[in-house]
């Protein structure tokens, strides 16, 4: 049981997430997933998780690497995850999905429109890796702590997924 | 970092700028991790006030119903309310995607029946949403592949679809996120046992045209 001050802490402690590294997460999730609606969505699950999970935090990482962690296994199961509703019931049309007319105006610079479609078609694994790179500017030893993999695994999948994002804007209409 | 990871890093910083967590969404944070330890009385009474009125309504929708059943005794019998039970271990996931010379694109799909069901007679369909000015909209069309052979029972399989070009063009769909479906019989070809199952798939999994 946590007492209320522990409770106030635990309250105090997420407020600093979300002012701290809510916009960063909703980012990381929006390079990752390519949708702003669902990237909220992720970032919201991944700071109502991170709360209810800070008794089991073991101070290991920094809860920036911790929280990126989570947010990007979050975008893991959001991809995967099964529409339930829509199993017997589906809709051949699906709704519009409006989006947020000032992020628009930013978004729609379609300079690095064609790099992030590039970025979305690539495996997993190399994607999470490359955002982390080029966005987070985490280095090597930093990204295999946040994602829990060998150091020479975020070698290799950075190589790799470097060569596979710029064979992928070589063949398109990317401004190299 | 080189000339390609300098543009590469200058560009994702810029296609997310002004991207920010919404005042709606820091507030349903906020509603969220309250709601558990507001445990008053007047929530209790208003919980069982809804499962009430729930019970309710379900006994109200569902007597017209059972005494149609009853009626109508040829329809055949009812499913029992267990029969889709496990079927979210169903995984249809793209592993792979490989461009052709054709201009068409190799989906490798992998059907994965983690349910212990039999699946006989299976479709399998792929489709892209629609790209709009402001979002994306679901696809009518669709490209669909028989699979010859039952899926037993905790078997994975893996199936090559070639898409055509001409209906599923990168400038008009968007070809990151496959939308699959499959429809097929549980365990017997009777017209009660068909079913379909949907999946979304926002990434491509596999090693891509990497060498």
């Amino acid at each position: 049981m946590i007492n209320d001050d522990g409770e106030l802490d635990k309250r105090a402690l997420l407020d600093s997430f979300i002012r701290d590294y809510g916009d960063d997460l909703k980012r990381i999730a929006y390079l990752y997933l390519n949708d702003l609606a669902e990237s909220e969505d992720v970032v919201q699950e991944v700071l109502i998780k991170s709360y209810h999970q800070l008794d089991q935090f073991r101070h290991d990482c920094t809860y920036k690497t911790w929280l990126i962690r989570m947010t990007i296994n979050q975008c893991k199961d959001f991809t995967k995850r099964w529409s339930f509703r829509n199993i017997f019931y589906r809709q051949e049309l699906d709704e519009v999905h409006d989006q947020n007319l000032t992020e628009n105006l930013y978004i729609e610079q379609e300079s690095s429109y064609e790099m992030s479609q590039q970025l979305a078609k690539l495996p997993a694994k190399y994607k999470e890796v490359l955002i982390l790179f080029y966005y987070e500017e985490l280095t090597m030893k930093e990204i295999s702590e946040v994602l829990q993999i060998n150091h020479n695994t975020v070698k290799s999948r950075l190589l790799r997924g470097k060569k596979a994002l710029k064979d992928k804007l070589e063949r398109s209409d990317w401004i190299g | 970092m080189d000339e390609f990871d300098r543009k590469i890093s200058r560009e994702m910083k810029q296609r997310v700028q002004g991207i920010s967590l919404t005042d709606q969404g820091k507030e349903q944070v906020q509603r969220e991790i309250r709601r558990p330890s507001d445990k008053t009385r007047k929530r209790s009474y208003f919980t069982w006030t809804v499962a009430v009125a729930a019970a309710a309504l379900f006994l109200f929708l569902t007597i017209p119903l059972l005494q149609q059943s009853i009626s109508e005794q040829d329809s055949g019998s009812p499913l029992p309310d267990d029969f889709y039970d496990g079927m979210e271990k169903l995984e249809l996931n793209v592993l792979e995607e490989k461009k052709l010379d054709d201009g068409t694109t190799e989906y490798m799909i992998e059907v994965n029946n983690g349910t212990k069901r039999n699946i006989r007679q299976a479709v399998v369909s792929i489709s892209f949403d629609i790209k709009l000015e402001n979002g994306i909209a679901g696809n009518p069309f669709k490209q669909s592949w028989g699979i010859p052979q039952d899926i037993e029972a905790g078997q994975k399989i893996t199936i090559p679809m070639i898409t055509d070009a001409g209906i599923f063009k990168e400038v008009h769909v968007n070809t990151s996120s496959a939308t699959l479906d499959l429809v097929g019989y549980l365990d017997e070809l009777k017209p009660e046992n068909i079913f379909s199952a949907h999946q979304s798939n926002s990434s491509i999994n596999g090693e891509g045209n990497v060498e």
